[in-house]
C-alpha cells in the first residue's frame, strides 16, 4: 500500500513539474513550486518507510524547512521587485 | 491496527493526487493556491498519521519525528500561503470570476509603494 500511495504522488508530483513548466504566468509557476515542495516532503517521508530507515524522516524535516523559508523569500522578492509578468 | 493505517495513507494520497488535479484544472492563481496548500495539508496529515499508526510497531523513534513533521506543516502552510496571496494581490495578479472584491482600498499595491517611497 505504501509503494501504491508513493506511485501516486510520484504521479501528482510529475503533474505539478509540468504544470511548473508550461505555467503561463510567474505567479501560477510560484503556487506550483510551493505545491512540489509539499508533494516532495511527504514522499520523502513514505521513502522513509519503505528503505526502514530513520534519518530519511531528519532529512524530510530539513527539506520542509527548507521550502517553507524558500516559498516565503520567493513571495517577498515576488511583491516587492518587479520580475516576471 | 496496520489496516487502518494503510487506508489512511492511501485516503491521502488520493486527496494529494486531487490537490494536484485541481492546480491543473483551476483557472486562477488564487483557486489554484487554495487547491495545492489545503489538498497537500490534508493528505499529507492522514498519511503521517497512518504511517504513525502502522509503522511504528518496531520502531518507536519515528513518533516524535513524524508529529514534527504534522506540526510543522499545520505551521507553515498557512503562512506561506498567505504570504503567496499577498504578493500576488500587491501585484495585481487577476482574478477569473469574482464578483465582489471587499479587501481593495484596505491594501497598498506594490507599484504605489515603490513609486511613493523609493
Amino acid at each position: 500500500m505504501v509503494i501504491a500511495a508513493m506511485m501516486l504522488l510520484l504521479l501528482s508530483a510529475f503533474i505539478c513539474f509540468f504544470k511548473l513548466i508550461y505555467a503561463p504566468d510567474t505567479a501560477i509557476r510560484i503556487v506550483a513550486t510551493d505545491a512540489l515542495g509539499l508533494m516532495l516532503v511527504i514522499i520523502l517521508a513514505l521513502l522513509a518507510v519503505i528503505m526502514d530507515a530513520n534519518y530519511v524522516f531528519d532529512i524530510a524535516i530539513v527539506y520542509s524547512v527548507l521550502m517553507f523559508v524558500d516559498i516565503l523569500v520567493i513571495a517577498n522578492y515576488f511583491e516587492k521587485r518587479m520580475i516576471g509578468k | 491496527m496496520i489496516f487502518f493505517g494503510e487506508f489512511l495513507i492511501l485516503i491521502g494520497s488520493i486527496i494529494c493526487f486531487l490537490g494536484a488535479v485541481g492546480i491543473v484544472r483551476f483557472p486562477d492563481a488564487y483557486t489554484k493556491l487554495h487547491a495545492g496548500t489545503k489538498c497537500l495539508s490534508a493528505g499529507g496529515t492522514l498519511i503521517f498519521l497512518g504511517i504513525i499508526i502502522a509503522y511504528s510497531g518496531n520502531n518507536l523513534g519515528i513518533i516524535p519525528k513524524v508529529l514534527l513533521l504534522i506540526i510543522f506543516f499545520y505551521f507553515s502552510n498557512p503562512v506561506a500561503t498567505q504570504a503567496l496571496a499577498r504578493a500576488c494581490y500587491r501585484r495585481r495578479i487577476g482574478h477569473i470570476n469574482t464578483v465582489v472584491d471587499e479587501y481593495e482600498g484596505y491594501i497598498y499595491y506594490s507599484e504605489e509603494h515603490r513609486n511613493g517611497t523609493n
